[in-house]
């Protein structure tokens, strides 16, 4: 049975221990979560423990949470520290080993992107989006971050700022600089 | 400033509607006349609108394949976290730790840092001293004497190389058969 009550209600409610609406909680924005992290890091099973460990902190914070209409931003600052601590424990893993060649870049490229849309839309519009994700994959960590924050999430300028940890005008600047790499890319 | 072509981040905050601002009025007039800038625009907007979609696609299929999702999740929260998980005594310092806050793992780290260099910079200073040189010699010199006079060298030797040490070296006299003349 759908719930209708809001984010804050329900954050309220978890911070109850009520675990119904952590339920909800998960499910409303797990698959969001998950997508972004699969489409940051490349990998669907990193995307899965991003996933599992941002919902780990929102049940153990949730008493922390202040209701202000504004857990999108809350759990994305939450699941978007996680990602860059993973991209920076990549970056100290190739370095240490000297192996740098599990590049984000080839694993994002290979992921199943076009099976999916094949069955929704035209062939050309499945081609157009395993373009356009390839040429995610090839931009800059903050920038792809960036971009995938703004405009695959569509949230607002300031959440991406909270979830980079950056000023308002870094953000807007990043996301500029990705959408010009991306356009450059996709000639 | 509307005649020369608008730059990258101009013509993307004017895409980004959300974002445009009162200064984007003049840039509008421009991209009216400039079809090289409009054609850049449009193509940003097309972008977005992609981004936009795959998106939305990649939600619906991690929606459709997050079945196992929640009782991961569920399983991973109610486990008691890390510091409820260790001894007690550990427990007890671990909350300790995070009660004392920044501060204090602040002062402690430098104080341990400083030790190191401390116990470094001595040891360093201690071994190439002149005084502790001619101490060290005079230890080596003492003991090896020592040793020699209690007959104790051949304890630096395995057993066959103590029965070759200790075995005098032949001297032509005592080869000699019969001995002493």
């Amino acid at each position: 049975m759908p719930d209708d009550r809001d984010d804050d209600a329900l954050m309220v409610a978890v911070a109850g221990g009520n675990a119904t609406a952590f339920r909800l909680v998960v499910e409303r924005w797990s698959p969001r979560i998950e997508a972004f992290a699969a489409r940051a890091l490349g990998r669907r099973t990193d995307a899965e423990d991003i996933v599992q460990e941002t919902f780990v902190r929102v049940y153990r914070s949730a008493a922390r949470y202040t209701p202000s209409g504004r857990f999108g931003a809350w759990v994305f600052r939450i699941a978007g520290n996680l990602v860059r601590q993973e991209l920076r424990r990549r970056r100290v893993r190739g370095w240490l080993t000297g192996n740098p060649a599990v590049s984000d870049e080839s694993v994002l490229a290979s992921l199943p992107a076009p099976q999916h849309f094949d069955a929704d839309g035209p062939l050309r519009a499945a081609e157009t989006r395993a373009t356009l994700a390839r040429a995610l994959a090839r931009l800059p960590d903050r920038q792809r971050l960036a971009v995938l924050l703004r405009h695959f999430e569509g949230l607002p300028l300031r959440d991406v700022a909270a979830a980079l940890d950056v000023s308002e005008h870094a953000a807007e600047s990043l996301v500029a600089r990705g959408m010009r790499g991306l356009r450059e890319i996709l000639g | 400033m509307t005649d020369r072509c608008l730059e990258f981040w101009m013509l993307a905050r004017l895409a980004d509607e959300a974002v445009a601002g009162p200064e984007t009025a003049a840039w509008r007039v421009h991209v009216g006349r400039c079809e090289r800038c409009r054609l850049e625009l449009d193509g940003i907007r097309a972008t977005e609108s992609e981004l936009a979609a795959l998106g939305a696609a990649e939600h619906a299929r991690a929606q459709a394949t997050s079945l196992g999702t929640w009782n991961r999740i569920q399983l991973a929260a109610e486990r008691p976290a890390l510091a409820t998980r260790l001894p007690l005594r550990v427990a007890g310092f671990v909350r300790d730790l995070a009660a004392a806050a920044h501060p204090a793992l602040a002062g402690a780290t430098v104080a341990m840092v400083a030790g190191l260099a401390a116990g470094t910079w001595l040891a360093v200073t201690v071994d190439r001293s002149p005084v502790a040189a001619a101490a060290a010699e005079m230890y080596d010199t003492s003991n090896l004497l020592d040793a020699a006079s209690a007959g104790l060298s051949t304890s630096y030797f395995d057993a066959s190389d103590a029965t070759a040490a200790d075995t005098p070296i032949a001297t032509p006299d005592d080869s000699a058969p019969g001995g002493q003349p």
